[in-house]
């Protein structure tokens, strides 16, 4: 039997167990990751997707019920975290919590020095990290980490992931606060480094357009549990479910939607400008 | 922007205010470049920005990454003062140090993260903390808090411990603490930027709320659908100001938005698709309403 790249099994967890303050964030989530794949994961703020990302790379041990990594339960003390983390590329929401190094450039080194690695080599994986995530690497890595805008700090916290080389990418908001061009440019690269190493990309996003265009499938995580599930174009043609769930609809579902209210017979499901724009000039054709 | 010759501003606007009869915008930026200075080197960030903000205008800054966007945010309530050129509030220079209050009092600014931005462990309290400061009477801000809650709608929510807030409804705290500064101008720096589709609407609904109260709002954003709601867009490129417009005639050069890093709202992208293919079909619609007035109209005057 071929195991699954990444599976969570009736995971729950629980912040400031047994104090007053006590709140539960996971009830009981299952999810299979296979190689080669780019699972999105949808839900309102609060609803647990940051803590399934963290326990994905043993950040977060499991307190009850199973992750696996490659047949490797992370709730086994004997299991190698350090190789787990190496294999397993998390991106925080706030990079903030990830960047801490003085310069740049020594923040995207931070993880292939530790792996041992040669200095040409460490080199060689900072500039590409560095230039895959949009930031010309000559002019950034003697940059201070301190006086770079929101989105070069993003871009600098998920090159630091990319310098590790990892199997799966597990990424909280990789798109938020990046300007639009650099957001498409990032949708372009996860999809070519999807294809190119045949990794798999665990994404939470509140974009619903990153997902329609990048997910293969989505994950609806509604207070700890997974609440819907589907392709992108099963979800999004649900738009008053999602709505009902604080979430929203790609920009050109929502026109599609809005049409059909009104009495127009079109299809729901459309994902992108491109395919709206096709559907509703075939209107205009017959 | 420029002007000469003093005229009135329309009425209504300048009740109350200092300058009631002159044409002093409540934000003038005039020739603005700064650097930021790191262990011995410069880093541009602004370069000879000038733009004025007249009382009550809904103002979108977008630009790419790096572009400046939150530099001149910073210096529009003295976070940070020009190497170059001037900033004026409201009439005061930011530079001087002695309305260093009033000029935070008139501009309030709002950050992306809600979390660096709470202090107190009761909502109520959170809000009351800014009037507190400025040792008003008890009942003006007992008032100011009532209006500033009832206003982002988290009146409900007053007895609760921010902490336990979702993230919409935290950056609606911030926001509440803000007004209850009753400041003329609220600066929004990425502030939507980590919300749920839900809690950006939420702060969306408020702005507009506020803009409709004659409240001037500066909203700094990535996402081109939320740009495209505000009155006016001044787009950043590498420290300078490339364009001032209308968002209607922003977001036509989609070219232009290429090179500087940023993209049509979706729903504009959606309109000039089907002007290219559809007789008659406007291109420069902004808004999923729009787009859905102008096919249900065009197919009406066609079938």
């Amino acid at each position: 039997m071929i195991v699954p790249l990444i599976q969570v099994k009736d995971l729950h967890h629980t912040y400031l167990r047994g104090t007053p303050m006590e709140t539960v964030s996971l009830r009981g989530v299952d999810l299979v990751i296979e190689r080669g794949e780019i699972v999105g994961l949808i839900g309102p703020t609060g609803s647990g997707k940051s803590t399934l990302l963290q326990h994905l790379n043993g950040l977060l041990r499991p307190q009850q019920g199973e992750v696996w990594v490659e047949g490797q339960s992370l709730g086994d003390p004997r299991t190698d975290l350090r190789r787990v983390r190496q294999r397993v590329g998390l991106l925080f929401q706030n990079p903030e919590d990830q960047l801490f190094e003085r310069y740049a450039g020594d923040d995207v080194a931070f993880g292939p020095r530790n792996l041992g690695l040669d200095r040409n080599e460490v080199r060689e994986r900072v500039r590409r990290a560095m230039e895959a995530v949009g930031l010309d690497s000559m002019a950034f890595k003697d940059r201070l980490t301190a006086t770079l805008s929101h989105g070069e700090r993003r871009r600098l916290a998920l090159a630091g992931v990319l310098a590790l080389e990892p199997d799966v990418l597990a990424l909280d908001e990789p798109t938020a606060g990046l300007d639009p061009q650099g957001r498409e440019e990032l949708l372009d690269y996860l999809m070519r480094w999807r294809t190119e190493r045949g990794g798999a990309i665990v994404l939470a996003s509140h974009t619903m357009e990153d997902l329609a265009r990048l997910a293969d499938r989505a994950r609806v995580l509604v207070a700890g549990r997974i609440v819907l599930e589907g392709t992108p174009r099963q979800l999004f043609s649900q738009g008053e479910e999602l709505a009902r769930l604080g979430l929203g609809v790609p920009v050109a579902t929502a026109v599609m939607g809005e049409l059909r209210k009104r009495g127009l017979l079109l299809r729901t499901d459309c994902l992108t400008v491109e395919e709206a724009a096709a559907e509703i000039k075939a209107l205009f054709d017959d | 922007m420029s002007y000469s010759a003093p005229r009135p501003r329309p009425g209504g606007f300048c009740i109350g205010r200092k300058n009631a009869q002159a044409v002093e915008p409540l934000i003038r930026v005039e020739g603005v470049s700064f650097a930021y200075e790191v262990g011995g080197r410069s880093i541009p960030a602004l370069w000879d920005v000038s733009l004025s903000v007249q009382a009550g205008e809904y103002l979108a800054l977008i630009g790419a990454n790096g572009s400046g966007k939150s530099t001149l945010a910073r210096h529009l309530n003295a976070l940070l003062l020009p190497d170059k050129g001037r900033v004026w509030i409201d009439g005061w220079n930011t530079c001087d140090q002695r309305h260093r209050w009033d000029i935070r009092r008139t501009v309030g600014m709002v950050f992306q993260n809600p979390d660096t931005q709470l202090v107190a462990t009761v909502v109520e309290e959170e809000v009351a903390f800014g009037p507190e400061n400025l040792g008003l009477p008890r009942e003006e801000i007992r008032r100011r808090v009532e209006d500033a809650l009832a206003t982002v709608e988290l009146a409900t929510e007053r007895d609760r411990n921010p902490q336990f807030l979702s993230a919409g409804q935290k950056q609606r705290l911030v926001l509440a603490g803000v007004l209850a500064l009753e400041p003329e101008c609220i600066v929004l720096d990425e502030a939507t930027a980590l919300l749920d589709p839900a809690g950006r609407a939420a702060v969306l609904r408020v702005l507009d709320t506020l803009h409709a109260q004659g409240r001037t709002i500066v909203l700094i954003t990535h996402i081109m659908d939320e740009a495209a709601r505000a009155d006016r867009v001044v787009v950043l490129e590498e420290g300078r100001v490339a364009m001032d417009a209308p968002p209607r005639r922003v977001f036509r050069r989609g070219d232009d938005l290429r090179r500087w890093g940023l993209t049509l709202p979706s729903a504009t992208a959606l309109a000039q698709a089907l002007s290219r293919d559809v007789e008659g079909f406007p291109a420069d619609l902004l808004t999923v309403e729009e787009v859905v007035e102008a096919v249900y109209g065009r197919l009406r005057e066609v079938v």
